[in-house]
């Protein structure tokens, strides 16, 4: 009896006894919050901030939906087709042709990337200030100067946007009562005032980059004499330079070269790269490198702009009365491997930046030889015959490049979210605006225009027509408008498919945007059948995006529609 | 029936019965000393039964060898009594032995049902449970034992999957959180809450299932919630040979319906009418540029050169490609389970070993599992009992759906090129053809696939006898699970986006949970009063480890040669995750009967997990419910047409904190190589780290408390029976992990305590068999079960709070906020379709640039009656929450033949038929589209049902709106079988039954989707009711054939 007493007894004693350690579990694997209140800690966090530069975000739907590239804002502008099938992202089409409606999944992810963006940064900041005894003002600096660039591309998304703070981690609904421009200015001026003008690390902001990047904000909120100043800061006293070849900026050559101010440091690490390019829709379809998808086709009214007179000057207004001729329709160069079908190409003056810019037929591919046409192109019905080459796989440095998942490319060539040609240009852009001093605007033009003159073309295939390649500086600028003219035709030829397109056009205002969209539509309808009656017409609603509907739903309606587009 | 007592006299008896009896009748004159052995049918002891003097006050019990010793006078009779069993009466006379066989009563009252921690009389229990009979169940071709729930038992809601080796969604009274709304499962001494425990049981080996309902679930207190589904697997018989018993089917199973849709000639001149209506001359790269659409010979190669391989790819288009009739097939279905019951003097055994191979309906998908079990008890000495159960499974799922991909696949496209290779789109000479990868190649490519589990499941146990009525047990159970899963991405250089590299997945993972409970318990009759105590110390641990490695780029594709090794690329682990958590609880339980008909029971118990920081770690459920059987009062003891009549109310309070993380409380970070790496130098990689996810240190216990009132109903020897329960179930501070806003960090949200839900229902159940004495016999049984489910406040600050359901690629389908059921459709309202410009023009505006633009489109009703129809003017759209479930059993049997047909179905729910947005509006142009479209506005067919086809989708057609939402309710024949009994005595075969059995033979629903039973949650009840495109169901042709001897 005792020992069955015992027994019982003992067996309640010991499950009774339960220690401390049974009853509470700790994390594995993971970073305490303690232990990241150093500066060690607030190191990691910040290259964390740095990895939502391509904006891929944990949980996002799809990789291409949030772009660190602004790839799908080209595609809403007149330089990119959506390209690839119709059918195919029927809601990256419906972005194209300016019928997309709030639910938009694009929008959505792009806005979470961003989001996300501002808040790994708002963490770095948060972790800094629990930090004491050491200097982590140049952290922070960084920190606020990633948190501004994605304030600043939400808001000249959308406009009105909330501003989220570093100690509003753990409530971050909050509503969209307008553009950050105060927040955007402070933190680069932060920036800029705590942080050295050169990094060792190439990726890392700067405080000349900081400046840049402060004139170009400035240049959005329409503040030409701010803009004009810091901007020509940085052409007199930073350390940038235009790069003696004008295709080195979109490969291996120009990465964290002279002309680069701020880029995204992609890089095609073995295995899933990560790090390459997680969105990137524009390889060929097929092709040399068999790749996927197709999409991003530049479009014929882009082609056309590179067309200049016999003085070598652009067409201001002209450029679209007639196309370049194009190989629409036609089977691709020895498609069925015996006849090659005859096709000659525009002998016209053209700007030697469009075969830099534009893949077309019978010209050199990034050095993978002839253009073959229709071969190379997803849907040429749908998308036109023009592919992308900037940013693009060359055969001279493909190797150092290439990262693959799956179907999808992830290269590892840095997207240049500022290059100095883009400096010359908004300061140009400035200087005609504050002061009309169009001989400094004329000077930084020209150094842009001088630059693409003297770059190596893009070698002629034998037994091709060579193309009459004729660029000239301009001789001056006879007044402000046409300076003007000159200036936002130049942004265009020389930042083609880099991603600023659709954004410039929407801060030359609402009548230039709508203007130009509908033009485009109606022109374009040359080369891509029936175009016209599968876009709506652009609206002045369009110059900014809806605030995305999950957003306003997930939000408890604490935030609004943008009024336009309610 | 009386036993002869002679019968049970031998000679060598008799010496010590007469000096026994010498010795009693000297010491007390006229009284004896009467001993003896109580047995039961099968002649098991049967302990604790009643032994009384009839009319006097002198009374005994047996104890737990089933012996009982008692004082008499020869004069006297002896009662013997136990609840459910037939009370008997036995002269003394002379004897001093007297043994008694007990039979039991009546069928139902024979029941004892498991309950926490120990078993009850079905009379005496005062919660609210459902049995289900587990013969009828178990008897039709299930996988998973949750499938056997279904339709049987009140208050219950299963939704069960197509897809081989998925786990039904079992609901049990509602939704009672925002959360995680899984019951806990007791299986045997095992506590388990992962669902999918049910697919690695055999069916077979289970003895009994039962649902506790309302609060008498509270003794499991922090877990109890959503209430216990407590399942006891079959043992055997002490003191009888070795039974064995072989059951087996085979069968085969096909698609019940499948959608229609468009044949590749109707679907060019849905094309032409779409360019027509949107003002564009009609051309397409298949079917040509003339005034009819032209159904291409070739798709793709040139037909007039020789097969090549790489640049010539012949293939043929065929007319009518269905993809949906592709991915089908005719699935074949086995099973054969073998069992060995018996047991001796001292020790009951079972041993059995099963093997399911179920193939599934679509191509390249099934499952298949062996599983064995042994579970033996023994009495080591008079006073000491131990056992153990214990079930080793194995199974194999290979999962796979493409019933979207069949949708949006071209019907141009034929299944392969010819060359025999997958024929698809092609990059860049296919256009018009979608981007997708026709469902038979993808169907193909994960043949090799596989998801290997293999669980151990049981628990071993002593009960120590320490005092007569005091029994101390202890209880130490274990569920270990390996899986490994493995997943290939094959090339697909047929595809317009086609895989280069070849990629494969391997996830292997170690789930490990233990439960350790040591329980004292005592029961004692003092005359009229029983009681019944139980108290308790628990420790259960939970353990997961998990590692998911991705590597690309493998030579060859050979399923033999795809190892993690041989890939040429750097691996990538891709999720690693090691996750514990521990739940400490006391509890207490009482029970208390009068007189055997007022009843008392009072539970208590104190939880504290690790999941919550300490402060808010620990919660104290307490539960009580109180019995009162009419039927035993005198006033209706003499209503013959009566047999049992008893009341019923419970109420209590129950916990829930199922959260699938083990630590909520605090903010998680981690390096990513995916997501926080950088090459902040260019050329290298850096580390980086980054919030994972957020915590909430003031997280506590979710609560609701439920009461219960019902009764029991038998009459006429309980041939007839009815329950009823009412029930009001309210649920506060429930964990929440709601969406975080679209502006916070890329973190996981934290969990929340907020809010308050209601479910109130009742659950009905009657049956009724006819006389047992007739040859032709049958039963019927019917339950049906309602709720009401409310979210009665979310956020008490701001009353407009409501929380979003998953995003799909088109936006939020469901929403739940206060005053309305938990997961309603939220969009626009269809009220008609614009038949003119001035109709369009009069109307409030819907973003038309022209009225003309409207025409032909779906006119959205303005709610908020502003003139502006934007994203404010949607609204409540239905609810996928079913005004009642039932299910109807009937068994008819006549001499050896017996027939069961039941039928199950919901009714008043709507389900949110997503693939719409695909086959209806044509979210992928080129691909294929459901027959409805047949039926879009033109000039000349004005009462359409769908707005006017188009190149693209405009005026927000494939955001959420009440086109989508359908009606679900449905009845189905879920199962009918026919079987013979017969006997082969010369073989030594005591019984066999032959039969022949169909499931889901038909279904009457007015639902246009694949299976009305579309309940997948995706993980969050949240988005419940939404069909993505689920694996339909399978109707099931089977024969089986059971033997024992």
């Amino acid at each position: 009896m005792k020992k069955k007493i015992v027994f019982g007894l003992s067996l309640l004693f010991l499950t009774l006894s339960c220690s401390k350690d049974f009853r509470e579990v700790t994390p594995k694997g993971v970073i305490s919050e303690s232990s990241l209140a150093t500066e060690e800690g607030v190191n990691l966090l910040l290259i964390g901030a740095y990895s939502m530069l391509d904006q891929m975000r944990t949980g996002i739907n799809n990789d291409y939906y949030s772009t660190g590239d602004k790839f799908w804002f080209d595609i809403m502008s007149d330089d990119v087709h959506k390209g690839a099938d119709n059918g195919d992202l029927a809601e990256l089409f419906q972005l194209s042709n300016h019928n997309y409606q709030t639910n938009n999944p694009f929008i959505f992810d792009e806005w979470k990337g961003l989001y996300a963006g501002v808040n790994r940064a708002n963490i770095v900041i948060a972790q800094a200030a629990l930090v004491e005894g050491a200097d982590l003002a140049p952290q922070i600096a960084e920190a606020r100067f990633l948190r501004a660039h994605f304030n600043f591309n939400l808001t000249r998304a959308w406009r009105d946007v909330p501003l989220i703070d570093y100690t509003d981690l753990n409530d971050p609904n909050k509503p969209n009562d307008g553009p950050l421009w105060a927040s955007i200015e402070e933190d680069f001026q932060f920036a800029i005032d705590n942080l050295p003008p050169t990094q060792a690390e190439s990726g890392r902001a700067n405080q000349w980059s900081a400046k840049a990047y402060l004139g170009k904000v400035y240049l959005y909120e329409h503040k030409y004499t701010e803009a004009a100043a810091i901007l020509q800061d940085v052409i007199n006293n930073g350390p940038y330079s235009l790069l003696p070849e004008y295709n080195d900026n979109f490969g291996e050559a120009g990465e964290a070269g002279p002309e680069s101010v701020f880029a995204i440091q992609f890089q095609n690490d073995g295995g899933q790269s990560f790090n390459g390019n997680r969105s990137f829709l524009k390889p060929l379809a097929g092709g040399p490198l068999n790749t996927c998808c197709g999409f991003y086709q530049p479009t014929q009214d882009l082609a056309n702009s590179f067309k200049t007179d016999e003085s070598g000057l652009p067409l201001l207004d002209t450029y679209n009365q007639t196309d370049i001729k194009n190989d629409q329709g036609l089977p691709s160069f020895e498609a069925d491997g015996v006849t090659p079908i005859p096709f000659v190409i525009y002998d016209g003056p053209v700007d030697p930046r469009l075969d830099f810019t534009v893949g077309r037929r019978d010209i050199d591919w990034n050095g993978f030889g002839r253009f073959p046409g229709a071969a190379w192109i997803r849907v040429q019905a749908n998308g036109g015959p023009y592919v992308s080459k900037k940013f693009q796989y060359r055969a001279w440095d493909y190797d150092a490049n290439r990262g693959q998942f799956g179907q999808f490319e992830r290269p590892g060539i840095h997207y240049q979210i500022i290059r100095y040609a883009d400096v010359l240009l908004m300061a140009a852009e400035a200087v005609i605006e504050s002061e009309s001093n169009l001989s400094v605007a004329l000077d930084y033009v020209n150094r842009v225009r001088l630059r693409a003159k003297n770059s190596t073309y893009v070698p002629t295939i034998p037994g091709v027509n060579p193309t009459n390649y004729q660029i000239e500086p301009y001789p001056y600028f006879p007044n402000a408008e046409y300076a003007r003219k000159a200036v936002r035709f130049e942004r265009r030829l020389e930042l083609a498919t880099e991603g600023h397109r659709w954004f410039d056009l929407s801060r030359y205002g609402a009548d230039y945007y709508v203007n130009t969209i509908n033009t485009f539509f109606r022109n374009e309808a040359r080369t891509i059948r029936g175009l016209e009656n599968l876009t709506s017409p652009a609206l002045p609603k369009h110059v900014i995006l809806p605030i995305p509907l999950s957003a306003i739903d997930l939000s408890n309606n604490v935030l609004h529609q943008n009024t336009e587009w309610q | 029936m009386r036993p002869s007592i002679y019968h049970y006299l031998k000679w060598r008896q008799i010496v010590p019965v007469i000096f026994l009896t010498l010795s009693h009748l000297m010491s007390f004159a006229q009284t004896q000393r009467v001993s003896g052995l109580v047995t039961g049918e099968t002649d098991e002891p049967l302990v604790g039964i009643s032994v009384r003097i009839k009319g006097g006050t002198v009374a005994a019990s047996t104890d737990a060898k089933g012996t009982y010793t008692i004082t008499a006078a020869p004069t006297d009779i002896l009662l013997f009594s136990y609840i459910g069993y037939a009370t008997q009466e036995i002269p003394v006379g002379s004897q001093s032995t007297l043994n008694v066989k007990l039979l039991p009563d009546m069928q139902t009252l024979e029941e004892t049902i498991v309950i926490g921690y120990t078993t009850q009389s079905k009379k005496l229990t005062t919660g609210a449970m459902s049995q289900v009979n587990t013969k009828e169940a178990l008897a039709t071709p299930i996988s998973n034992a949750g499938d056997a729930l279904q339709g049987r038992a009140s208050g219950v809601n299963v939704v069960t999957g197509g897809q081989p080796g998925s786990t039904p969604v079992i609901r049990i009274r509602g939704f009672g959180s925002t959360n995680d709304n899984g019951p806990l499962y007791i299986i045997d001494g095992m506590q388990i809450t992962d669902g999918s425990v049910l697919a690695q049981i055999n069916p077979n080996d289970i003895a009994s299932m039962n649902v506790l309902k309302d609060a008498s679930a509270a003794i499991y207190g922090a877990r109890a919630a959503n209430g216990v589904i407590i399942i006891t697997t079959k043992t055997g018989i002490p003191n009888s040979k070795p039974t064995v018993s072989l059951n087996s089917y085979y069968g085969f199973q096909q698609v019940a319906s499948k959608p229609e849709l468009l044949n590749s000639e109707q679907l060019g001149e849905v094309f032409w009418q779409s360019y027509r209506n949107d003002g564009i001359t009609p051309s397409h790269p298949q079917y040509g540029n003339g005034e009819f659409p032209v159904v291409p010979e070739y798709i793709r190669g040139n037909p007039s050169l020789p097969y090549d391989p790489v640049t010539n790819r012949l293939t043929r288009a065929r007319t009518g490609n269905n993809w949906l009739d592709e991915i089908f097939h005719t699935g074949i279905l086995q099973n054969y389970d073998l069992s060995i019951q018996g047991g001796g003097e001292k020790s009951r055994y079972l041993v059995s070993g099963g093997y399911q191979n179920r193939e599934g309906i679509q191509l390249f998908t099934g499952f298949k599992r062996y599983s064995t079990r042994l579970n033996v008890e023994t009495s080591a000495t008079d006073h000491i009992r131990f056992g153990e159960h214990l079930s080793v499974s194995y199974s194999d799922v290979l999962a796979q759906n493409q019933v979207q991909g069949a949708i949006g696949s071209s019907p141009l496209i034929p299944n392969y090129d010819e060359g025999g290779n997958f024929a698809g789109a092609g990059p860049s000479t296919g256009a018009g053809l979608n981007n997708l990868i026709t469902p038979l190649a993808q169907l193909s490519r994960g043949q090799d696939n596989f998801n290997r589990s293999w669980r151990i499941l049981g628990d071993a146990y002593v009960e120590v006898d320490i005092l007569k009525d005091l029994i101390a047990k202890s209880s130490f159970g274990i569920s270990f699970t390996n899986n490994f899963a493995h997943t290939v991405v094959r090339q697909s250089p047929e595809s317009p986006e086609p895989v280069r590299t070849t990629a494969l997945n391997e996830i292997q993972s170690n789930t490990t949970s233990w439960v350790w409970s040591n329980t004292l318990r005592y029961n004692k009759t003092f005359g009229d009063h029983s009681i019944s105590l139980l108290g308790g110390v628990e420790a259960v641990r939970e353990n997961l480890r998990l590692s998911n490695v991705r590597i690309e780029n493998f030579l060859l594709e050979d399923a033999d040669y795809l190892i993690l090794g041989t890939g040429a690329n750097a691996p990538n682990i891709a999720d690693s995750r090691w996750q514990e958590n521990t739940l400490y609880s006391l509890f207490f339980n009482g029970e208390y009967a009068y007189k055997s008909r007022y009843l008392a029971s009072f539970s208590i118990r104190r939880d504290e997990s690790s999941r919550f920081a300490p402060g808010n770690n620990s919660g104290v459920f307490p539960s009580g419910s109180l019995g009162w059987i009419l039927s035993e009062e005198d006033f209706l003891k003499n209503t013959p047409a009566i047999s049992l009549l008893k009341l019923r109310a419970s109420y209590g309070q129950l916990g829930n904190q199922s959260i699938p993380v083990p630590n909520p409380y605090t903010n998680i970070y981690e390096v990513n190589q995916e997501f926080s790496f950088y090459s902040i130098q260019n050329g290298t990689i850096s580390t980086g780290s980054m919030l994972s996810a957020l915590g909430n240190p003031n997280l506590h216990w979710e609560r609701s408390q439920q009461l219960d009132i019902g009764f029991d109903l038998g009459l006429w020897n309980n041939r007839a029976n009815l329950s009823v329960d009412l029930y009001n179930k309210e649920t506060k501070d429930m964990i929440i992990a709601s969406p975080l806003p679209s502006t916070a960090i890329d973190a996981d949200a934290p969990y929340i305590n907020t809010g308050k839900v209601s479910n109130k229902g009742i659950d009905v159940s009657l049956g009724y068999s006819n006389a047992p004495e007739t040859v032709f016999k049958w039963d019927v049984s019917l339950n049906i079960s309602a709720y009401k489910n409310r979210l009665e406040s979310l956020n008490d600050n701001n009353p407009l709070a409501f929380l979003s359901g998953a995003n799909f690629y088109n936006g939020i389908i469901t929403r739940s906020s206060n005053g309305q059921p938990l997961s309603y459709y939220y969009g626009r309202d269809i009220i008609g379709i614009f038949q003119t410009s001035e109709e369009v023009a009069a109307a409030p505006s819907q973003g038309f640039v022209n009225p003309a633009d409207g025409v032909g489109r779906f006119r959205y009703r303005d709610v908020d009656g502003n003139g502006v129809i934007n994203d404010l003017d949607r609204t409540n759209l239905g609810n996928p929450h079913p005004d009642f479930v039932y299910g109807l059993n009937a068994n008819l049997a006549y001499k050896s033949f017996h027939l069961t047909l039941f039928f199950q179905g919901s009714q008043g729910n709507e389900i949110y038929n997503f693939p719409k947005v695909y086959s209806d509006f044509g979210a992928f142009f080129n691909g294929d589209r459901s027959v409805r479209v047949l039926d879009a506005w033109t000039e000349t067919n004005r009462d359409a049902t769908l707005s006017k086809v188009g190149v693209s989708v405009k005026n927000n057609e494939s955001a959420p709106n009440s086109y989508y939402v359908e009606n679900g309710s449905y009845l189905r024949l879920k199962n009918l079988q026919l079987a013979y009994d017969f006997a082969l005595p010369s073989l030594g075969v005591k019984n066999i039954q032959a039969y022949i059995q169909g499931t889901n033979l038909f279904t009457i629903t007015k639902y246009e989707g694949m299976d009305p039973e579309a309940g997948a949650t995706n993980g969050s009840d949240l988005t419940f009711g939404v069909d993505s495109g689920i694996f339909p169901l399978a109707r099931t042709y089977t024969l089986g054939l059971n033997f024992s001897f």
